[in-house]
């Protein structure tokens, strides 16, 4: 122990993106669903365009299943948690067993619900066990680079997904000091030139709405993984 | 010892948890699957372990010594012990290998020995391991599980603690180190052993290595971090199998390889566990002669006997084996894992001819052993103790001396007419308990 | 007794940059009973580091790698060299020479051909002469026929080959008659390509036939590198990454010096 590859830096940071994009489109799907209770039918191609996916769905009902549980479709979150699996699996002894185990736990409850009535009442496990993977991996991954690559990564997805989902300047400002602070923390590469660009947008308090695509493509650049 | 039957459950659960898996392909794609633990252990007395670490000490002691022998003097050749033609015409034997010496002398590092129980109260050696040899991770982590779930049991009896493998491993591998850090190599996570690989590499602090992170440079090995930094490797414990190991060497298509490291092993800058060339030893044809090499090397009586075979290459044995065929196994010394196992009573009377017929025309290529009636365990199905095959692959440690390990993979057939208990066709596993008195 | 001039080079052109070029070259040709090697020089370009390591075989290697991208690779050695031919080389059998290895597998096309041969006669060395006389009279020589992947028993079904073939076949028969037998790859008098022959074990030494020429090998061959077939001894091996066409030219020339002429080689190659 004691080297970190660049093939496992890579897994570290999406690791740290794909648990972080279940969890806040998790959480975010929930208040969506709350809604969907008395909406007309059709109604989930509003919230396609809130989550900012494609909109491939024929129903409210069938969007619900599909959206949540469906391994072929790439926006799912079945298919995110399986890219969090896939990139965790691969590092057992950087993150132990212990921790990689949450993410086990939450990808067999993802696994476990397809099919049933009450999607939030069974996906609540899923948020306790993404909390618990990263509380679990401030105590076990004992490598600090390896946490502050994971965390890059959870930043950069929140911040992604803040700005897509329009949420308001003040959490996305919190998010991006978080980011910023993490950066500085780790050995990566990263380019400057786009964290400037970006904080530059922050202080001038950019229209997200309009200048999204500008931001993320910065945001996505900060850190050069594959 | 009936609580921790009663969570069995809990237990699989908890294995699940970590990931405890094996890798599948089914119709050419890739399926994890649990390894399913049945409670019940298999329960090995103090003395009858005395006498198994005796055995398996002076077995791979033995193995160990005939590696050296046949890469070196060839010695028990000229002796005319072992023909010749058994070894230098095994797929096992590799040439890119003649001629040099590992590090301390050690070839076979981790030795899984599997071993049958007969209804007699013997043990038979059913094969001998020597390339990379997988399972010691699963009972590790099931009696870390077990213990959790069942206190009591742990406390009532003296089980001797087999969580110390990682300790071992880590101890052999510190012995043969040439200067550098210890490097456990996957494939990939698409191997059927990749937990393994990844708990192993946990639980003795080593790297998990694939090929891209390492690098031959100026005939020493390396390992290289995200920033560019190289480290020096001393061992690595490579878990892919000789043929892959060096596209510059063995098969130039191997992905999974690096490039020149037999060029850096034979120049002695670092060690390869197992040592590569190991299959000379476990070829199935070899095996009919490992008790000659204990005593030839050892001038010992062999304290553990082999099933009894026969090698339809020598005149006599094929006449035995093409007579009484209906009643032997007969394997195919090529394949491993369960495979070309063929029972001559499952056989139709075409079938039956046919194989006589190819054991005549290549002789070499097969060995025929008697069924040896080995005691069942019970396994639970539902509340229902039912009785199954088992067998058990014991793990031996050569390092500075040669250990045994206190514990061993027991596997378990699922299907009750089944003798093949091998993992991947389909067997769950148990935990194996030694007795400290 | 012959003083032999020679130089092996080898250029390999790249359409595109390749990179993480590793390379195994089996190009240095050795001491043994039959050749002296006076002097030598050789040149690896570009290159990041080069090492001489020794096979399993006795051969020696030039190993090394070329991380940067790069266009070319290149690699020649020169020198002289005391030869003398038609002399067993005394050295201790290795078994390996006498069983079957991949390229001379057995096969029917080869039984048949043991068929005609009939019962073997003789010292190891009067039948392995037999033998090549034999194959030289039915297998004839043609270029473009076979390839580098072929085994003794393809070429034999396809009725004509090279230098691999006519080896290779050859091997595979001796050994099928008890005869130790191996590959061996190296240089001949004048300009082309490498060769390749055969030594056969006569029970005290090595002794070494050229059955594409139908000749004793003598004092105007120069051994490079030996194996139990052709996959043991590949001259030039090597993997790199990028999606490249490869041609590879080789250039290979040995010639007499005269006693009198300077050694060093001022006939300019």
């Amino acid at each position: 122990m004691g080297i970190i590859s660049l093939e496992k830096l890579d897994h570290l940071y999406w690791l740290g993106r794909y648990t972080e994009r279940v969890y806040t489109t998790l959480r975010n799907f929930f208040k969506i669903y709350d809604c969907l209770i008395e909406s007309p039918e059709g109604a989930y191609r509003d919230y396609c365009e809130r989550l900012n996916i494609p909109d491939i769905y024929t129903s409210n009902k069938q969007f619900v299943s599909s959206y949540l549980f469906e391994k072929e479709n790439p926006d799912s979150l079945i298919s995110n948690m399986n890219r969090a699996y896939d990139n965790a699996i691969v590092l057992r002894e950087e993150i132990s067993s212990t921790v990689l185990s949450y993410i086990q736990l939450a990808l067999d409850t993802i696994e476990a619900g397809a099919g049933t009535t009450a999607p939030v009442f069974d996906l609540q496990p899923v948020l306790d066990y993404l909390l618990a993977f990263w509380g679990c991996a401030d105590d076990y991954v004992e490598m600090e680079d390896c946490r502050n690559i994971m965390k890059c990564g959870k930043y950069v997805e929140r911040l992604d997904l803040y700005i897509r989902l329009n949420y308001n300047m003040k959490d996305i400002e919190k998010e991006f000091n978080k980011l910023v602070h993490r950066i500085q923390k780790t050995h990566m590469c990263y380019n400057m030139e786009y964290l400037d660009r970006l904080t530059e947008m922050m202080n001038r308090r950019a229209d997200w709405k309009t200048e999204y695509q500008e931001a993320l493509c910065y945001l996505g650049g900060i850190i050069e993984v594959r | 010892m009936r609580e921790l039957i009663d969570h069995t459950e809990g237990i699989n659960r908890l294995l699940a948890r970590y990931g405890v898996k094996f890798g599948l392909y089914k119709n050419g794609t890739f399926h994890e699957q649990l390894f399913p633990f049945d409670a019940i252990p298999r329960v090995i007395s103090h003395e009858q372990f005395l006498y198994l670490e005796k055995g398996l000490i002076q077995r791979v002691n033995a193995l160990n010594l005939f590696l050296e022998d046949i890469y070196g003097e060839k010695k028990i050749i000229k002796d005319g012990v072992v023909p010749e033609e058994f070894v230098f015409s095994s797929s096992g034997y590799l040439p890119e290998c003649e001629g040099m010496t590992p590090p301390k002398k050690i070839h076979s590092h981790i030795s899984g020995i599997d071993l049958v129980l007969g209804k007699d109260g013997e043990w038979y050696i059913l094969e001998d391991n020597l390339r990379i040899p997988s399972g010691a991770s699963y009972p590790m982590i099931a009696r870390e599980i077990c213990r959790q779930a069942s206190p009591e049991t742990f406390r009532n009896n003296p089980i001797v603690d087999n969580r110390n493998y990682a300790k071992m491993l880590k101890e052999v591998m510190a012995y043969v180190n040439t200067g550098g850090v210890p490097v456990i190599m996957t494939p990939g996570r698409y191997n059927a052993a990749y937990f393994e690989h990844s708990y192993l590499a946990e639980r003795t602090d080593s790297e998990l290595a694939m090929c891209t992170d390492l690098f031959v440079e100026d005939n020493y090995l390396y390992f290289r971090d995200y920033r560019g930094k190289k480290q020096q490797v001393g061992v690595i414990y490579r878990r892919i199998s000789d043929e892959y190991l060096d596209p510059m060497t063995f098969l130039p298509e191997s992905l999974i390889g690096v490039p020149g490291i037999m060029d850096v092993y034979r120049s002695g800058h670092v060690a390869i566990v197992n040592a590569p060339g190991n299959g000379v030893a476990d070829d199935k044809g070899l095996y009919y002669f490992v008790p000659k090499m204990v005593k030839y090397y050892l001038g010992e009586e062999p304290v553990l006997k082999n099933a009894p075979t026969y090698l339809p290459f020598y005149e006599e044995d094929r006449k035995y084996v093409l007579d009484n065929l209906e009643k032997l196994v007969v394997k195919d010394v090529a394949e491993a894992g369960g495979y070309g196992v063929i029972f001559g009573n499952e056989l139709s009377r075409e079938k039956l001819a046919e194989m006589k017929h190819l054991i005549e025309k290549e002789s070499r290529r097969f060995i025929a052993q008697e069924v040896i009636d080995f005691q069942d365990m019970n396994i639970m199905e539902g509340d229902e103790p039912v009785p199954r095959k088992a067998d058990l692959r014991a793990f031996v440690l050569s390092g500075e001396e040669t250990k045994v390990w206190a514990s061993g993979l027991t596997r378990f057939s699922r299907n009750p007419d089944s003798f093949v208990v091998n993992s991947s066709q389909g067997g769950g596993f148990k935990d194996t308990w030694v007795l400290s008195r | 007794m012959n003083r032999l001039k020679f130089v092996y080079r080898m250029t390999l052109s790249f359409s595109k940059p390749v990179w993480e070029h590793y390379f195994a070259l089996r190009c240095l040709p050795q001491d043994t009973g039959n050749q002296k090697i006076l002097t030598l020089s050789s040149s690896v370009t570009p290159t990041d580091c080069l090492d001489e390591v020794r096979d399993g075989f006795g051969n020696k290697k030039y190993v090394g790698h070329c991380r940067e991208p790069h266009e070319t690779f290149g690699y020649e050695v020169r020198g002289t060299a005391e030869v003398t031919g038609m002399r067993q080389m005394e050295e201790p059998l290795h078994p390996m020479y006498r069983y079957p290895s991949d390229y001379t597998r057995w096969g029917t096309e080869l039984e048949q051909l043991s068929m005609q041969l009939g019962e073997r006669e003789g010292t190891n060395l009067a039948e392995a002469v037999r033998v090549m006389g034999f194959l030289y009279e039915h297998f004839p020589y043609a270029p473009g026929v076979t390839d580098i992947h072929t085994t003794a028993e393809e070429a034999l079904c396809i009725g004509k080959g090279v230098c691999q073939d006519y080896a290779h076949i050859m091997i595979a028969l001796l050994r099928h008659r008890g005869i130790p037998a191996r590959y061996v790859n190296g240089m001949m008098i004048g300009e082309g390509a490498t060769h390749a022959w055969v030594e056969i074990y006569t029970g005290e030494g090595w002794y070494a036939l050229d059955p594409t020429n139908n000749l004793h090998v003598d004092d105007y061959y120069i051994k490079l590198a030996h194996g139990r077939d052709y996959k043991d001894c590949v001259l030039d091996k090597g993997r790199f990454l990028g999606d490249a066409v490869q041609r590879q030219e080789v250039f290979v020339h040995v010639e007499r010096i005269e006693k009198d002429s300077d050694e060093r080689g001022n006939n300019l190659l």
